[in-house]
């Protein structure tokens, strides 16, 4: 019983949904009007400008239209309880469908069943709909016949690839020489994207712009790095050729120590022979010093000429280095020129009948000091052997004031060797280590760069005790603070005249000892 | 309300003892189809029925021949400016063998009561009808005597004779089901009436039903069912009637100051039970609801002034909210 009535009610409902559907076919072909010509007239629009992904933007749009046009609709649908009354009424059931929906009628269903089965559709309005809807397909397939235009293809701005260009060539030539960052490379890659999709604009140029000048820079880092290494080298070989000249050197002190020997063993026949030997081995050693010089002074020169090319360089620090070595090379050079000009006054001890005691002691301690000048050539550390990397401004000016110990009157002149190291920073003051000796005489004055500035000259130096150290005593200005003037009572009956007597300022403390006492007390204790 | 639907053989004997009862109705209005439907109707649905119309259209006979057909205790009351109302509901005298005070029941106490000239009365008297409309009992001194099953007040009031009259209130408005205007008739049913009635009186009509026919009718009427989609019909209709609905039609904003009570969706759902009984239906439809509504809302709107100065009555704003209000909700 209760399946049968379940089954009629069933039977019922499907009536009433067929009424539904029908109602809902114009509420879907309603909603779907809208969605339709817009997404037709998106497509045929896209189809005519832009053109690219034509069948792909047609089934998103084709989507979207169904997704609208169902959501639309659902909006709109029609309940099954208004097409239920609906049905009733194109029934002419009189609310027997209603009251049959509600529970049983009995003996009306028969007559209810007879009035469903005859039941004629209602009315819905869809030829306007369809007739929209008929109009938009047309408009799609007139779209699809127009000829597609052909399309403006926007010109690639040439400017920026060339730029963007230059910038991959910059960078590539940049990270072979040293590795670039990542950064960078996507900022690059960007711009060259820009550049591919055509909007590329002034946000763009600026960024090429930066980006150019950061690969200047890392270029410019590159370069001074190759130039480092390479003044290295040249400053290994230097140091070689300097170690070869040493050789010759060795070989000259070994000279000289023969010769020396031979004075102290008194091998030679007579004085002046002995002189001579001496004299001629001074000579010699004179013109070994000279080459000494010479190459010390080349070497020098060679550190001078690394101060040239630290010029080049830029590096200031490289050229402070440049300085230093200059500087210890500039005192020996300044024996050594001594020494030189000894060699050649050796002609001197030549053209002297027979060497004294005090000429052989003389020439002893001369031979001594070339001996302590060798030794602390070739010390390690010392002089010049040791190769410096100058670089930056700093000028390696070879040419020093030498002061050597010999006692030839001769005017030497200042080994001058490697003179043409030219520096901007500064002129070689340096001291030689050696003893101090007459010689030299006057020697053109040479200007160079700037000096070198003591960094012990403007160290801080505190007073002595009770003489102004203690920063108290210097800045006692506490009793002079300004301080508000007492209100005094002036009368009224005074009128515009100033009455009374003069008053204290403002200062009510008394004037604490001044500065002068302390400069007095500094200059006694001096 | 009603989980079992009238059988055809049940709304059919209905059918037959409604139609004798108008047919014997009809017999004593002539020509007035139409009143004789919604007198019908409002006494089916066991409701008080104001008849208005102009003196002489037979509106007084109307209640006597319904009073005689139905065979119910009937009392006529002619409303006047003086009348009291213990004059109506009854009073307490005292009884002379016992000494006592004793209720003398009034014109009220019977089935039928026929108000004649209703609005001719003070207010303090009509407001005596008010207890007896709607609970169907009078309180006479602390003491409530409940009025005869079933009880019916059937009032005319006549609307050209406005001098020395008092308009019901409202609330004694809404406490009548239908407000049925008795339209003028025609020469023609004029002649009928002159050449088949002797000096204008109606026929002798012999009863129709009685009281337990007409319980058995009510009974009937309480087992039309009313769908759901109609009850929300008749919901959103009377909803619709205040001016401040969202769902009011503009004639409503614009000439209705004050819409319907509930009591008025209850008497147009009721009436529409009775109505569709009437018609031979098990259930109620938009068509008896839409039938009934405006002998239902039309003395329920109280109109605004501007309604007054163009002269649009309270039948063409229930109308054009029939109009107005669709039969089901969209969606």
């Amino acid at each position: 019983m209760a399946a049968g009535e379940e089954r009629r009610k069933q039977a019922v409902q499907a009536r009433i949904s067929r009424v539904r559907r029908h109602l809902n076919l114009e509420v879907a072909l309603r909603a779907a009007v809208g969605p339709t010509w817009v997404a037709v007239t998106a497509f045929v629009v896209w189809r005519m400008f832009v053109q690219r992904g034509l069948w792909v933007f047609g089934l998103i749009a084709l989507v979207l239209l169904v997704v609208i046009t169902w959501l639309v609709a659902r909006t709109r649908t029609v309940s099954q309880a208004r097409a239920a009354v609906i049905a009733d009424r194109q029934a002419s059931a009189g609310g027997l469908l209603l009251t049959r929906l509600e529970l049983p009628v009995g003996e009306w269903e028969l007559g209810l069943n007879q009035q469903l089965k005859t039941i004629p559709m209602p009315e819905i309005e869809v030829r306007r709909p369809l007739a929209l809807l008929g109009l938009a397909v047309c408009f799609l397939a007139v779209g699809l016949l127009v000829p597609q235009p052909v399309l403006f293809h926007p010109t690639p701005n040439a400017a920026a690839a060339t730029r963007v260009e230059e910038l991959v060539e910059k960078l590539e030539a940049i990270s072979k020489e040293e590795p670039t960052d990542q950064a960078t490379k996507d900022e690059l890659q960007r711009l060259q994207d820009e550049v591919a999709d055509n909007s590329f604009d002034a946000a763009d140029w600026e960024a090429a712009d930066a980006l150019d000048k950061q690969l200047d820079k890392q270029a410019a880092e590159a370069s001074r790095e190759l130039e480092r290494a390479e003044n290295a080298a040249k400053n290994l070989e230097d140091a070689m050729a300097s170690a070869q000249s040493g050789e010759s050197q060795q070989r000259e002190r070994d000279e000289l120590e023969r010769a020396l020997m031979d004075l102290s063993d008194g091998q030679a026949k007579s004085g002046d022979e002995a002189m001579d030997q001496a004299m001629g081995e001074q000579g010699k050693d004179g013109e070994q010093g000279k080459e000494g010089e010479q190459g010390k002074d080349g070497q020098q020169g060679k550190d001078g000429q690394q101060g040239k090319d630290g010029q080049q360089g830029k590096d200031g620090e490289q050229g402070k280095d440049g300085q230093q070595g200059k500087d210890g090379e500039q005192g020996k050079d300044g024996q050594q020129g001594k020494d030189g000009q000894q060699g050649k006054d050796g002609q001197q001890g030549k053209s002297g009948k027979s060497p004294s005691r005090s000429q052989v002691s003389d020439l002893r301690k001369t031979l001594d000091q070339r001996k302590d000048e060798l030794s602390k050539q070739f010390s390690p550390g010392r002089g010049s052997s040791k190769p410096k990397q100058a670089s930056g401004k700093g000028e390696g000016k070879g040419e020093g004031k030498g002061e050597g110990k010999g006692k030839g009157e001769g005017k030497g002149q200042a080994g001058k060797g490697g003179a043409s190291g030219s520096s901007d920073e500064h002129a070689s003051r340096g001291v030689g280590e050696g003893d101090p000796a007459r010689g030299g005489g006057p020697s053109e004055l040479v200007f160079g760069g700037d000096a070198e500035m003591d960094p012990e000259r403007l160290k801080y130096e505190a007073l002595p005790e009770g003489q102004g150290g203690d920063g108290e005593e210097l800045f006692g200005l506490r009793g002079t603070n300004p301080k508000a003037k007492p209100s005094t009572f002036i009368s009224p009956a005074t009128g515009n005249g100033a009455a009374g007597d003069q008053a204290a300022g403002y200062d009510e403390g008394s004037m604490r000892p001044r500065n002068r006492a302390l400069v007095q007390r500094y200059f006694d204790s001096k | 309300m009603s989980e079992q639907l009238l059988t055809p053989l049940e709304v059919q004997a209905a059918g037959e003892a409604i139609g004798k009862l108008k047919h014997g109705l009809n017999q004593v209005l002539l020509d007035q189809t139409a009143v004789v439907d919604r007198v019908a109707t409002a006494i089916l649905a066991r409701g008080h029925l104001l008849l208005e119309g102009l003196p002489g259209l037979g509106k007084t006979e109307l209640c006597k021949g319904l009073a005689r057909l139905m065979a119910l205790p009937f009392k006529r009351i002619q409303f006047t400016p003086d009348l009291l109302p213990g004059d109506i509901t009854g009073t307490y005298v005292i009884d002379p063998d016992t000494k006592a005070f004793a209720f003398r029941a009034g014109p009220l106490f019977a089935s039928i009561v026929l108000a004649d000239e209703i609005n001719r009365s003070s207010p303090k008297t009509q407001s005596a009808l008010l207890e007896a409309m709607q609970e169907r009992a009078v309180t006479v001194l602390g003491t409530t005597h409940p009025l005869p099953q079933p009880f019916f007040v059937l009032a005319t009031q006549n609307p050209i004779e406005l001098e020395g009259t008092y308009p019901l209130p409202e609330a004694q408005l809404d406490r009548f089901m239908f407000r049925v205007m008795v339209p003028p008739v025609g020469a023609k049913t004029m002649a009928t009436i002159l050449t088949s009635r002797f000096r204008g009186q109606p026929p002798e009509l012999s009863p129709v039903t009685d009281g337990p026919g007409l319980a058995t009718l009510f009974g009937l009427v309480d087992r039309v069912h009313l769908p759901m989609p109609v009850a929300e019909f008749i919901g959103r209709l009377v909803e619709a009637t205040h001016p401040a609905s969202a769902s009011a039609p503009d004639s409503v904003k614009r000439f209705v100051r004050y819409g319907a009570s509930p009591r008025a969706a209850l008497a147009l759902a009721a009436s529409s039970r009775a109505w569709a009984l009437a018609k031979g239906k098990p259930n109620v439809g938009f068509d008896e609801v839409k039938e009934m509504a405006g002998a239902v809302l039309n003395h329920r709107l109280v109109l605004s002034y501007e309604a007054g100065l163009e002269r649009v009555s309270s039948e063409v704003v229930a109308e054009q909210l029939l109009a107005a209000i669709p039969e089901v909700a969209r969606g």
